[in-house]
């Protein structure tokens, strides 16, 4: 109980050191170690790693054409669709989310490549976004990262098996997949 | 799937650990450290199994947990919250409250409403509500110039705004929380999608609120003495403000306010997203204010959003790893375990957001609401639809108030910082008004009112409205006694506290009691379990309260 | 009907709690608590599908 922690003191920014990002002067991690490396610097690197993955979070959307998922509001009211949606796409939330990040096997996983783009579910959502325009733009990304390798080739075979490519695909899925077999079905 | 349940832990034992103040550093860092160590993880073990291409997808599946609507919402409020101030809107309020408090309501029932603002508005994010509202009632204690507030009753009134804001995105009609559970409702009754939800979790979050105001008063003031630094009026300082005075432009930034605020909600132009109209609005009130540029930005705090993004990051990384789908494998397990059996389960799963609070309830709601789906008719069958109703009524406004005590840049840390508090001070109140009275109002007034009106209109009501009268007054007798109790025993050091988890456990096993009571009807056995289950998630959550408050060390 | 007056009752009740624990003792701030909570209650109860 008695036990006395030790004070923790940081010496004082040595301002002769060059900055190398922001609040950090560059040879800190290596000189005085026990004193910046560990608390500060660490917690503005935090700081740096959060600000670009929000940044990221917003900039990678827009450059990947589907701008409006950023308005999503993930409340998954457009899980109401249930039966009015024609390819049985539960969670179609899901799908936009992985569409605004980039994720194709999170995008597979729920669906996304037998939407059959109808629109049934726009009406659901409560901001209105153009749910099929990024459905569309989700497909042909999945298409086109799994013809550059981008998604490991187990996932794809068992997406095939479990019957979550759309009758639009399945074709350009399994010339694909025969191709890096050598040509083995 | 053993990486699951490992990521998991390692996110449990930082959030634990941060919480009881064992690691020292800010929780900004501590959450992306978190990342960092479960994606590590992540993409040893799944380059092992899948090979290269499965690493690369790591960052973007951790990057899908980042919900930006949250960061916009808070955004626009704190922008707002700038613009009002600016043009004087800020004072055009303090006027209308002056002139209320000559009106039948007086100052006492002008407060309740206000305190009540965020739920009647239900906006799909509190924290809009929150950043936009906290400086004014900030400026009714001593240190905002109005003088009209004690330091005590400031706490009360910010705490209390504060859990009716984090709540307030449950009900929402326009992206609240609760939709999701409606959407999965929808499937068996056919106006679910209307708000089978809403008045459930409206009910029990206005009760809720007081008695959070009642625990604050109470017991947070007494076991947390010392870690406020407002202070009451001085001696002899006389009230700064006795006609407050506004400029005419304040007048008008105020109408632009309730103007925005009704358009957002009724949506008379077409579907709007909230933030949209809220920065139009604040923008027309710079302009009318002639205030400059800088006033906005002067609004804008960086530290929440960061927190908020942080802890995101950190979520997304459990996902990518299979974190959560380790945890709701957890849950059902639960099940199998014969003591607790499916009641005690549901007991522990509805409290599940309380025991784990996230930056944002949306995170662990769209992972478990599809489990709890899969318990009702639609998989394993053990819940009807209808008891599929209740137990998800418990469960969304158990998690939709989550985001209120969590100390991972949720939103009560906005509140502490207007109460001048350490990080940690509310969660005692926030969390056992949630888990004692809140998650079991919101079961029995579906059980016995709205579940009547959207499944079978017309049935006998009156005989219902009595059990869910009963109910209600049993429940809040029970938290006022065991406020009571607590509070008589409150006082800084050891011996209280351990009181005060002794009044967690028992209403926390009342709680799980009346859940199950309200899904099961009146049998012993799930009763029973109920019990035990709701005794598991107190003692869980009862520890997790601090046993006193140090500060939080500061970023840089 | 059944359920604007389960609101109202609800707010009169958390209204005379908030009045109490804000230090607003007296008889007539408790009231004054009860009628804001009753405001409440009722427009709550008007906004939400019952
Ligand atoms: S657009 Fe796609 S997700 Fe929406 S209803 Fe049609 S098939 Fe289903
Ligand atoms: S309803 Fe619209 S805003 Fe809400 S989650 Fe679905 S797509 Fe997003």
């Amino acid at each position: 109980m008695a036990r006395e922690k030790r004070k923790y003191t940081p010496k004082r920014e040595d301002g002769t050191q060059p900055i190398g990002l922001p609040g950090i002067r560059r040879l800190q991690f290596f000189t005085n170690l026990r004193d910046r490396a560990l608390t500060k610097n660490l917690n503005r690197l935090a700081m740096l790693g959060i600000g670009a993955s929000l940044a990221l979070d917003v900039a990678k959307p827009v450059a990947t054409g589907v701008p409006q998922t950023i308005f999503c509001y993930e409340c998954r009211a457009c899980y109401a669709t249930q039966d009015k949606c024609p390819a049985a796409i539960a969670y179609q939330a899901e799908l936009i989310v992985a569409a605004r990040v980039g994720d194709h096997w999170r995008f597979i996983k729920n669906g996304g490549m037998k939407c059959l783009r109808c629109g049934g579910c726009v009406s659901f959502c409560v901001v209105n976004l153009d749910l099929p325009r990024i459905f569309s733009r989700g497909q042909q990304r999945v298409m086109e990262a799994m013809e550059q390798g981008r998604i490991p080739r187990r996932r794809i075979r068992r997406a095939l098996e479990e019957g979550l490519f759309g009758r639009e695909f399945i074709d350009r899925v399994v010339a694909w997949l025969d191709k890096q077999n050598g040509g083995r079905a | 799937m053993i990486l699951g349940y490992v990521t998991l832990t390692i996110f449990l034992a930082a959030m634990v650990l941060t919480l009881l103040r064992k690691i020292n550093l800010p929780v900004q860092t501590v959450l992306v450290l978190v990342t960092l160590v479960c994606l590590a993880i992540g993409a040893i073990v799944k380059g092992f199994t899948e090979g290269a291409a499965a690493i690369l997808t790591l960052p973007n599946e951790m990057m899908g947990g980042i919900i930006l609507h949250p960061v916009t919402a808070l955004l626009a409020g704190l922008f707002l919250a700038g613009a009002l101030n600016a043009s004087g809107g800020f004072e055009a309020f303090k006027v209308l409250i002056a002139k209320l408090q000559k009106s039948p309501l007086g100052l006492a029932g002008t407060f309740v409403v206000l305190i009540n603002f965020p739920m009647i508005t239900s906006l799909p994010c509190g924290r809009i509500m929150a950043a936009a509202l906290l400086p004014l009632l900030f400026a009714f204690g001593s240190e905002g110039g109005m003088n009209l507030l004690t330091k005590s009753q400031l706490i009360v009134l910010i705490g209390a705004f504060a859990r009716n804001a984090f709540g307030s995105c449950g009900p929402s009609p326009i992206g609240g929380v609760g939709q999701i559970g409606e959407g999965f409702l929808g499937s068996h009754f056919p106006t679910a999608a209307d708000g089978i939800l809403r008045a459930p979790q409206a009910f029990s979050l206005m009760i809720g609120t007081a008695l959070t105001a009642l625990f604050l008063k109470m017991i947070s003031r007494r076991l947390y003495p010392d870690s406020c630094s407002l202070r009451d009026k001085r001696e002899g300082e006389v009230d700064a403000i006795v006609v407050p005075q506004a400029p005419l432009a304040g007048y008008a930034s105020l109408v632009i306010f309730v103007a925005a605020l009704i358009v957002a909600i009724f949506q008379p132009f077409g579907k709007v997203p909230v933030q949209t109209v809220l920065v139009i609005a604040a923008i027309a009130i710079i302009l009318i204010g002639r205030a400059g540029i800088e006033a906005l930005m002067a609004g804008i705090i960086l530290l929440p959003v960061s927190a908020m993004v942080a802890g995101f990051m950190a979520a997304g990384a459990l996902a990518a790893t299979n974190g959560f789908d380790a945890l709701g494998q957890v849950l059902g397990l639960l099940a199998k375990v014969p003591v607790l059996g499916v009641a005690g389960m549901l007991a522990i799963f509805v409290q599940i957001q309380t025991m784990i609070p996230l930056s944002c309830s949306r995170i662990l709601t769209a992972a478990l609401v599809p489990v709890l789906f899969l318990f009702g008719p639609a998989a394993y069958g053990f819940l009807t639809w209808e008891q599929l109703a209740v137990v998800m009524a418990a469960y969304i406004i158990n998690a939709t108030t989550s985001c209120g005590p969590s100390p991972l840049g949720g939103g009560g840390m906005m509140g502490e910082g207007q109460m001048r508090v350490e990080s940690g001070y509310i969660k005692g109140a926030y969390t056992f008004t949630v888990m004692a009275a809140m998650t079991p109002l919101a079961a029995v007034y579906m059980k016995f009112l709205n579940l009547v009106n959207f499944a079978a209109p017309g049935e006998a009501l009156t005989a219902n409205i009595g059990a869910l009268g009963g109910f209600v007054v049993l429940i809040v007798a029970i938290n006022l006694l065991a406020i009571r109790l607590m509070a008589r025993l409150a006082a800084p050091g050891d011996k209280p506290y351990f009181t005060q988890v002794g009044g967690f456990l028992a209403t926390g096993m009342f709680a799980g009691m009346v859940l199950a009571l309200s899904t099961f009807g009146l049998h012993v056995i799930p009763a029973l379990q109920g019990a035990f289950g709701g005794l598991l998630a107190a003692l869980w959550i009862a520890f997790m309260v601090p046993k006193k408050l140090e500060p939080e060390p500061a970023p840089f | 009907m059944l359920g604007m007056l389960t609101f109202a009752v609800g707010g009169v009740l958390s209204g005379v709690m908030i009045a109490w624990s804000m230090d607003f003792k007296t008889a007539r701030e408790l009231i004054q608590g009860g009628l804001g909570g009753l405001t409440v209650g009722v427009l709550m109860a008007l906004l939400l599908p019952m």
